[in-house]
């Protein structure tokens, strides 16, 4: 009877110390704070187009809206840059020109200057004119919209421009080039916490842009059942000739402890990367409590040969 | 019952209860035994025989691609106490509003007039502060040992910590790279910026610009290529 109830009590520990630990997994939130209006505030929509395939000697159209959503009026000033990224996180670089930024100089715009009062918005329509000459291969631009000021300080100061880059790119017909490799296919196996993460990187070696797809399927241990797919809708990424590029699709819904068949499926051009984990899901504080619970079991079994060897 | 073994107890209950939740976490849809109907509608019956009737209705949302910026101030300010490290009063404030699920990039750039990205007297063309030589990757502390130098810094990012500080960038550099789109409120980058003058800097005033350039992140689909 002791023991039953000294086991119930047990029992009931047990069960407060996990119901502590679950209510300490905390989902976060964002809090969103109502919207003030700053004093001067430029903005585009939309902020980029993909002209697809572009033909020489052809023209193509298309135009976006800039805003005032600040309490101030401005001037701004409409200019054209080179648009190419750097490093594997496609950091943008609006000075460096190459054969696949020409684009730059064929764009022209309905007017380079404007000013807008508060609250008001405007319509900038733009021209790409393609050479007849031009060279087949991707093209990529930015249409810089920059919002002037005057410098009125008397001390020594420094004057902040604020300015908002719209992407033009497309890929001039002609003799192209679509070849990749796939150099990372990554998933994780033992994560603490979700969301579960699968990572790549794939490398454009042809001369046109195009979509890298990227789709994860979540299986249970056993059995073929999905948990999760995105592969309806998979996640897909830009990427630029002569580049390189790091992506990561997350499984959101993971939940904080489970043992799942994870695969990643990677497709550019005629490129395919299969990569297939199981990834175990477990929170720091439960695998403390198993290795605990590891411990002292092996520590009980060893008492119990010592005080039966000593008994004898 | 030895304290070992209640603890070895208590231990097992908790490990068996999380196990215990480990089926829990496989998700289990709802079954359908035999389907017909079109796209959109579904008659179907179950495993215990009851039919059902389920028809989809398509629910549509947009959300505008809006990219915006904003700087709490056009100018900054760089005061001194000593005459030899001058500093802003306040940080400055940028905020990117970007709706792009592939997230924005935020550069800063040296563009003034005269000398890019140096503070220039404005009455002596060459009179100047000339950016330090750190970068945004590996800033540096400010030198007045030749010539007198200025920077900027980011706010909670350690690598500029101890005073250190980087030189803008005819071309620009990145300062901030954001894979997902922001909360309607924006997401907020703050720049200080500093001076250190040399013995025998010329007085007068010196002024500079720096401009920041958002821009997303390239997310269209183009048409496959056949």
């Amino acid at each position: 009877m002791k023991r039953i109830k000294e086991f119930c009590q047990c029992l009931k520990i047990g069960v407060v110390a996990l119901s502590v630990a679950i209510a300490n997994m905390t989902v976060g939130g964002a809090v969103m704070a109502a919207e003030d209006a700053p004093e001067y505030r430029l903005a585009i929509t939309p902020t980029q187009k993909d002209l697809n395939t572009i033909k020489p000697g052809q023209t193509y159209t298309g135009e976006f809206e800039i805003r005032n959503t600040g309490k101030h009026d401005f001037r701004y000033e409409i200019s054209f840059s080179p648009y190419s990224v750097e490093t594997e996180t496609y950091e943008p670089d609006y000075e460096k020109e190459t054969k696949y930024t020409d684009i730059a100089k064929w764009i022209t715009v309905d007017a380079e200057e404007g000013f807008l009062k508060a609250g008001e918005n405007v319509t900038l329509k733009y021209k790409v004119d393609v050479p007849e000459n031009a060279h087949a291969g991707a093209q990529a631009a930015t249409i810089m919209v920059t919002m002037t000021n005057d410098n009125e300080a008397n001390d020594t100061a420094v004057q902040t421009v604020r300015q908002l880059g719209y992407l033009v790119y497309g890929n001039v017909d002609g003799e192209t080039v679509k070849t990749a490799e796939i150099l990372e296919n990554k998933i994780p196996s033992f994560l603490f916490k979700p969301p579960v993460q699968a990572t790549s990187l794939v490398e454009n070696t042809g001369n046109i842009y195009t979509v890298a797809k990227y789709s994860v399927q979540v299986f249970p241990l056993f059995g073929d059942e999905e948990i999760y797919t995105n592969e309806e809708n998979p996640d897909g990424n830009i990427i630029f000739p002569e580049t390189r590029r790091y992506n990561t699709v997350s499984w959101d819904g993971a939940p904080q402890l489970g043992i799942f068949r994870v695969r990643q499926t990677i497709e550019i051009f005629d490129e395919k990367s299969v990569e297939e984990k199981i990834v175990f899901l477990c929170p720091i504080w439960f695998l403390f409590i198993v290795l605990l619970l590891i411990f002292f079991m092996i520590f009980w079994i060893i008492s119990r040969i010592v005080k039966r060897r000593n008994e004898k | 019952m030895s304290n070992i073994s209640k603890t070895i107890a208590v231990l097992g209950v908790v490990a068996g209860l999380g196990v215990a939740a480990l089926p829990l976490s496989t998700y289990a849809a709802p079954t359908v035994w035999s389907q017909t109907g079109g796209s959109d509608t579904t008659y179907g019956s179950d495993e215990d025989g009851n039919h059902f009737v389920k028809k989809d209705t398509d629910i549509k949302l947009t959300i505008e691609d809006v990219l915006s910026i904003d700087t709490d101030a056009t100018e900054v300010e760089l005061t001194s106490t000593d005459g030899t490290e001058y500093t802003n009063a306040a940080p400055l404030n940028v905020t990117v509003v970007s709706k792009n699920s592939k997230g924005y990039n935020l550069t800063i750039a040296g563009t003034a007039d005269t000398n890019p990205t140096s503070l220039t007297n404005t009455v002596t063309s060459s009179d100047q502060i000339t950016a330090g030589a750190g970068t945004f990757t590996a800033p540096a502390a400010l030198s007045n040992a030749t010539t007198s130098e200025w920077g900027y810094s980011i706010v909670g990012n350690t690598t500029f910590d101890g005073g250190l500080y980087a030189g803008v960038k005819p071309g620009g550099e990145t300062i901030k790279t954001s894979t997902a789109s922001t909360v309607n409120a924006g997401e907020k980058t703050q720049i200080n910026f500093a001076a250190k003058i040399k013995d025998g800097q010329a007085s007068g005033t010196y002024k500079g610009k720096v401009t920041f350039t958002a821009t997303n992140n390239p997310n269209t689909t183009p048409t496959p290529e056949a």
